[in-house]
């Protein structure tokens, strides 16, 4: 009898790490280069399943679009849909958030310090931003329906983590993409293997900042 | 030597505007002291400078070919002053501004000018396409090396601006300027009309092009030989007899900026104006070269 429980012991704890390693999560790798082959920041790949259904984001989430040096910062900033986003005011001045986008139109008026009210993004879709006050002020929101999405670095790497097993379909986004549009890549994920994606785009890095002076050029007496 | 004087009805209007101007502007720093609307708006500070050289093909303002006179003068400028956004759609900046040219060989042309300007912008609406209005009022002391041409200088400029998407800016402008001097031949009164576009073009370079007509007075000079109409008077700069003549002058001006860095352009403007009096037209151009500096 002790021996039969002491076995069963054995196969159940056999069985729990088999169980353990079974749904370890993958990570799926990604570059991101231009035509040239130089690496791209900014951009943002997204997996969607291809069995359609995603879990959705844990109320409560929040995300940071901070106003820096009269910038946006980050610049590019991906979230999944029902995230609310904090839009804090670092700058020592008054900014004046606005956007038109379809995906959310909102303003946040004159503010400094973390004082307004976070936005929440509950439509899929890019979300243009601007300032009233400092009209070069450019910053873009990507709003997915996904938890498994991330931005490249300056190395133009991504690394997608915790990615259930699956099929998937890999978007690619960037604000400045120009032309034809990167086509799409289907993606197997399987049990605690790594995949790997190499996405070329074909676009002009921009960096949206102060116009230096311009002399007065119209007629003058 | 005064040849000849100008009449009172046109000292009268003249003293009238340069009197609104000053008052108008005092009125501005006076709100922008006291309200409690500019004392609780947001201040960031504006200083600027710049520096140019500039060749004029007819400094003189002559009729005739033979009393043309040419010269190259260098500009430095300066600008200090607050910018505050008081409510969403309304900003003001007040500066002082300072401007020193020095002339290469019409010496007695050499001034400065020191004074203070008062901007109101008004924007239309949200975003950068939106329209901006904006009302412009400046004094200033000038003091130039001939003393027959020192006195002062009044502005009031009306504007409009619009972005046509990301192709261009188009600016209109009206303005109203004054300028007093010891000697009557060197008051002068002008209306300008002008509108200018500006585009970006690729790699940054930036190219405006501007058309205006002013009317107004304008100090001509000759070398004699001729009674001259009023109001005249002998002046030293030229060694000529100056005489102010209404006349009308459209102007073309075409600039082409490069950023050098965030706070600092190069750039290049060339000018042209065609005076016409008497039915007759007498052009002159300016070529300027220069950088601008935005030091906070």
């Amino acid at each position: 009898m002790k021996s039969i429980f002491f076995k069963m012991t054995i196969i159940a704890i056999m069985l729990s790490c088999v169980a353990a390693h079974g749904a370890e999560q993958s990570q799926v790798f990604a570059t991101v280069a231009n035509s040239a082959n130089e690496p791209v920041y900014d951009a943002v790949v997204y997996l969607l399943p291809d069995s359609g259904s995603a879990p959705a984001v844990p109320p409560d989430t929040h995300a940071t679009m901070d106003q820096i040096n009269k910038q946006y910062f980050p610049r590019v900033l991906p979230v999944q849909k029902g995230t609310l986003v904090d839009f804090p005011n670092k700058d020592n001045i008054l900014h004046h958030v606005y956007s038109f986008s379809d995906a959310k139109q909102f303003e946040l008026p004159l503010y400094k310090g973390s004082g307004a009210n976070p936005v929440v993004f509950d439509k899929t879709g890019t979300v243009i931003l601007g300032c009233n006050i400092h009209d070069w002020m450019v910053g873009y929101i990507l709003i997915v329906d996904t938890p498994w999405f991330a931005k490249s670095g300056d190395d133009g790497k991504i690394r997608i983590i915790n990615v259930k097993p699956g099929k998937y379909t890999a978007h690619i986004w960037h604000p400045d993409e120009k032309g034809k549009k990167a086509p799409v890549q289907n993606i197997t994920v399987t049990d605690g293997k790594n995949a790997d994606l190499k996405f070329t785009i074909n676009v002009k890095q921009k960096k949206d900042k102060e116009r230096a002076p311009s002399p007065s050029g119209g007629p003058s007496y | 030597m005064n040849l000849r004087k100008e009449s009172n009805s046109t000292v009268s209007v003249r003293s009238f505007f340069s009197k609104f101007i000053l008052a108008a502007l005092v009125c501005v720093l006076f709100t922008l002291a006291t309200t409690s609307t500019a004392s609780a708006a947001d201040y960031s500070k504006v200083v600027t400078a710049g520096i140019s050289v500039a060749h004029d093909n007819d400094i003189s303002a002559a009729a005739k070919v033979y009393d043309h006179r040419d010269d190259t003068f260098i500009t430095t400028n300066f600008t200090y002053g607050k910018r505050a956004q008081l409510t969403m759609s309304d900003r003001i900046t007040y500066s002082l501004d300072g401007q020193y040219e020095t002339y290469q060989e019409f010496t007695g042309f050499n001034n400065l000018s020191l004074g203070l300007s008062a901007t109101w912008n008004k924007k239309l609406g949200i975003g950068r396409e939106a329209p901006q209005m904006f009302l412009r009022l400046s004094a200033a002391k000038l003091d130039f090396s001939d003393p027959d041409r020192d006195g002062a200088k009044y502005e009031g400029t009306l504007g409009f601006s619009w972005a046509l998407r990301n192709v261009a800016r188009i600016d209109t402008t009206f303005t109203l300027d004054s300028r007093s001097a010891p000697i009557s031949v060197f008051r002068e009164n002008h209306y300008t009309s002008g509108i200018t576009a500006t585009f970006d073009l690729p790699r940054s370079f930036q190219f405006s092009a501007g058309y205006g007509q002013m009317r107004g007075d304008i100090p001509w000079h000759c070398t004699g030989n001729f009674f001259p109409p009023a109001p005249s008077a002998y002046e030293n700069t030229f060694d000529m007899i100056a005489y102010r003549r209404v006349s009308r002058t459209r102007m073309q001006a075409y600039a082409l900026s490069y950023p050098l860095s965030n706070n600092k352009t190069a750039f290049v403007k060339v000018e042209r104006n065609d005076t016409n009096w008497s039915f007759k037209n007498y052009p002159n151009n300016i070529y300027t070269a220069g950088f601008l500096w935005r030091i906070h």
